[in-house]
């Protein structure tokens, strides 16, 4: 019994990591330029349906895909909001939302008519490795999977501290008159912030895939998660990306334990309205109010 | 005489710095008192926490004998406390009038009262003309009328304005001292905020000064332009001490 | 009369005179249509009016579809008090919410978000609630045939569809008369700028929970009437947030913030999505109808961001012009007056916010910063 409490907390802060960085991504879009991205699940299938078909292709584990689902959602984030989303950043909120609930029923769709509604999965040997570690079974994949998104975290950090394109990042979402004022070209760095953003969501969901059975439908479930996990960490707030992303992968893991899985994300609903209601701003939000 | 608004002690604290510190004046009914000082004087967070917009960290603040520190500004208005906002804050998607209907609904809920009386007050500030206008197309000095005119219609006993003749065209400023003389006339006790010396010279009988958030000198407008405190606080030392 | 009273009595006269010569087919999609303006109607009440932005509204949608159908089928309780008991219910739950987050200042995204958290949660419960049938579904008897559509509220197209039409009319006018009210005038205060609106006295709280009241209960009625409609229930189907998101697309695509934009925006928004659906299925495509109503919807944002009524309004010249006082020329389009200026002044809050849109956000930054 006790061992089933402490392989759930594993697992849950295994895929936690991975959660973390599909909200991260999340946050980033919405830190930099005050935009909801509804469209965010339906980008972490793409990166699943990348691992996927890389998978059947070449036999090649889901997280080789990772550089390939960095470069084609950074490129499709950054187009899209270069050539669309950009006129929608000062527009009202709901209109923002129309274009990107728009966005993510187009992306659906062409999943659908590409892969068809039947879920796909991995089957290969690997996906029954485990680590044994002081009498403890760890899953070798959601191992991986986690590493490979605290690396993928870390390194978006660094370059958001360190490099001068990051630094514009942030002086964009801290004050973006200020930004304007100084020089700061605005349209790339939102186009910018909506790649890095897709990106983090696509090389997610290329983590995902051997965990998951891909399947069109299942974005809006991502996008929702990825909702709760911003809020409970605090929109905006890249720790809070990490630490929410976490609470909800154990939080996850345990109900599906004590409850049933099909009610895991009873708990995860649950925990976001207690934490919006006691700390609107997030556990480690207010830096800023989201504003109206 | 008595005094309408009396503040005690009051100091309001932002993690760390202090903004407002132990602040206490009175004001009196029917008087017009205008609170001067340099910028971050504290000047705008005073007023705040009177509107019941901030909660004082410390302190209390009772108007006409009552208690009202932490009371919701809502609540304040219908006792009698309009303000203006120094950075205006039009209700964008409305008509001009619609804006001061709003204010004037604070009084009574017929529509056809309300917007009688928001007219008359939009002539009376001068803005008549433009009452049908978007609030949104306004320039800027016609929405610090706006306000003026919005506060006005809620009805108050006591009106705070917070640098409402910047900006203004010396004839506009003029005019809404006319409006303002005209107003305490009637009862209405006000207190503002002003950069503007010759308007605080003209029309405010008292005046408050605040420097670091803390309040340096009170007195009549001609004692406090020689008073040595509000000179060094306004030019620095080096123009008292050569 | 003014030409929009004039106007929206047209159009329901014609509506109501329609059966004579529709088919079945066409009535059960125009039924659709007022469902969907229905529920349009009550979001744009929160929304477009007090400017609270929900993404939840199925919850109230399929919690009273729910009540009055368990009363009918469980209870026996005729739908004329299970519409009444719905109305209460979904009010109430969104007092819940709104009492929730307004007192504890969750605003715009996060009360967004708040909203969606609560549908979902809800739609987990109904999914693992036995006596609400669960995932399984809940279902209505068939029609005996001793049925009178009075009494039972079910009966065949024509019947649901002069129901929902006396409904969707009664919705509207109850919708107009709260706008053009003082509550009305408070609202969108509210929705401008809520402090600045508190300090002249509104009350916002309460103001906003009237909005929120008002607006769950006309869409548990929209609810009531698609259960006793479909005669079956599913958690995801009413409740799901796919429903949430076509709720919120008609009011949107119609312009939100005006009397008309809801009904119009369903008018859009229901045959579109049916058509695609249609579509996809002739051609045997999973997800084809996904991706037309995905690529419709993002070019009508992209045309018409403040929704279609604003625009067609201007060209029928249904812009209420309301006379000025002597010397003084209302320009139209701008210069809306004030007895009505709930069609006009989308445009003037449109224009105004997305001029104001930096400033205001830099100043939100501030005064965010100055209450911590």
């Amino acid at each position: 019994m006790n061992e089933l409490y402490v392989g759930a907390l594993i697992n849950g802060l295994l895929i936690g990591a991975v959660y973390a960085l599909i909200a991260t991504g999340l946050n980033l879009i919405f830190g930099v330029m005050r935009v909801v991205n509804f469209a965010h699940g339906e980008m972490v299938v793409i990166g699943m349906y990348m691992g996927y078909g890389l998978w059947r292709l070449t036999g090649w584990p889901p997280i080789a895909t990772i550089p390939f689902a960095l470069i084609g959602l950074f490129a499709m984030g950054y187009g899209f909001q270069r050539w669309i989303g950009n006129a929608f950043v000062a527009r009202p909120q709901h209109v923002q939302f129309v274009l990107y609930i728009g966005l993510a029923l187009v992306i659906t769709g062409v999943h659908a008519v590409i892969f068809g509604p039947d879920p796909m999965g991995i089957q290969s040997a690997a996906s029954f490795d485990v680590y044994r570690v002081a009498g403890l079974r760890i899953d070798a994949t959601r191992l991986h999977a986690a590493l490979a998104a605290c690396v993928l975290i870390a390194l978006l950090w660094a370059w958001l501290r360190f490099s001068l394109t990051g630094k514009a990042l942030h002086a964009a979402a801290d004050n973006l008159l200020g930004a304007r004022a100084i020089g700061i070209r605005t349209n790339h760095i939102f186009a910018l912030a909506m790649g890095m953003g897709a990106a983090c969501a696509g090389a997610a969901g290329a983590l995902l895939a051997p965990l998951y059975d891909t399947q069109p439908y299942l974005a809006s479930e991502f996008t929702l998660l990825a909702f709760i996990i911003v809020i409970v960490g605090g929109l905006a707030s890249l720790p809070g990306a990490l630490l929410g992303g976490v609470l909800v992968g154990v939080a996850e893991a345990f109900a599906a334990v004590v409850i049933e899985p099909s009610a895991k994300s009873l708990f995860s609903y649950g925990l976001l309205i207690i934490v919006l209601v006691l700390m609107p701003q997030g556990l480690l939000g207010g830096r800023q109010g989201a504003g109206r | 005489m008595s005094a309408i608004l009396q503040l005690k002690g009051v100091t309001r604290r932002y993690s760390g710095l202090v903004a407002v510190s132990d602040v206490s004046f009175d004001i009196e009914q029917g008087s017009i008192t205008a609170l001067i000082g340099p910028n971050g004087a504290g000047k705008t967070t005073t007023f705040g926490m009177i509107a019941g917009a901030i909660s004082p960290s410390a302190g209390s603040i009772h108007y006409e004998g009552v208690r009202i520190d932490g009371v919701a500004p809502e609540r304040l208005c219908a006792m009698g406390i309009a303000r203006t906002f120094q950075i205006v804050r039009p209700l964008q998607g409305m008509s001009v009038i619609d804006n001061v209907m709003i204010g004037a609904l604070n009084r009574t809920s017929n529509l056809k009262i309300a917007r009688s009386n928001a007219l008359d007050l939009l002539d009376r500030v001068g803005l008549g003309t433009k009452a049908f206008e978007m609030a949104s197309n306004l320039t800027l000095p016609d929405r610090k009328l706006l306000e003026t005119a919005k506060a006005l219609a809620t009805g108050p006993k006591l009106l705070m304005l917070d640098e409402v003749m910047a900006g203004l065209r010396p004839a506009e400023a003029d005019r809404v001292m006319d409006v303002l003389s005209a107003v305490r006339a009637e009862g209405v006790t006000i207190l503002l905020i002003e950069h503007v010396m010759r308007v605080v010279m003209a029309i405010a009988q008292h005046v408050i000064v605040l420097n670091h958030g803390e309040l340096i000198a009170r007195g009549t407008p001609s004692a406090i332009v020689t008073h040595p405190r509000v000179i060094e606080s306004y030019l620095g030392t080096k123009a008292i001490h050569p | 009369m003014s030409r929009q009273w004039w106007a929206a009595l047209v159009f329901v006269a014609a509506l109501a005179l329609l059966p004579l010569g529709a088919s079945d087919y066409l009535l059960s999609a125009l039924t659709l249509v007022f469902i969907a303006a229905l529920v349009g109607i009550a979001w744009n009440l929160m929304m477009g009016f007090a400017g609270q932005l929900s993404l939840g509204h199925a919850l109230y949608f399929g919690v009273g579809a729910y009540t009055v159908a368990i009363l009918a089928e469980r209870y026996g309780v005729t739908p004329w008090i299970g519409m009444g008991i719905a109305f209460a219910a979904g009010a109430a739950i969104a007092l819940l919410i709104g009492a929730l987050g307004f007192r504890f200042a969750v605003r715009g995204v996060y009360f967004a978000l708040l909203t969606i958290a609560f549908a979902e949660f809800g739609r987990i419960v109904f999914e693992h609630w036995s006596f609400v049938g669960g995932t399984g579904g809940f279902y209505l008897k068939a029609l005996s045939a001793t049925n009178v559509p009075l009494i039972s509220l079910r009966g065949g197209a024509r019947f649901n569809y002069y129901a929902l039409l006396v409904t969707l009319t009664f919705a509207w006018w109850l919708s107009v008369a709260v706008v053009r009210s003082a509550i009305g005038y408070r609202w969108r205060a509210i929705r401008d700028d809520e402090d600045a609106a508190r300090a002249l006295g509104v009350p916002a709280f309460r103001l906003k929970l009237l909005a929120v009241a008002l607006s769950g209960g006309l869409t548990a009625i929209a609810g009531g009437w698609s259960g006793l409609i479909g005669g079956s229930l599913f958690p995801d189907s009413v409740l799901g947030m796919r429903l949430s998101i076509d709720f919120i697309v008609a009011p949107i695509v119609g312009g939100i913030g005006t009397l008309f934009g809801p009904i119009l925006g369903a008018f859009i928004v229901v045959p579109l999505n049916e058509w695609s659906r249609e579509l996809a299925q002739a051609a045997g495509i999973n997800g084809l109808n996904l991706l037309i109503y995905g690529v419709l919807l993002m070019a009508v944002i992209i045309v018409a961001p403040q929704g279609g009524w604003p625009w067609i309004a201007r060209r029928l010249g249904l812009v209420e012009r309301v006379p000025c006082r002597p010397g003084e020329q209302a320009r139209n389009g701008v210069a809306i007056a004030a007895s009505d200026s709930t069609t006009g002044d989308t445009h003037g809050q449109t224009s105004g916010r997305t001029q104001g849109q930096t400033p205001s956000r830099a100043q939100g930054q501030t005064s965010d910063r100055a209450t911590q």
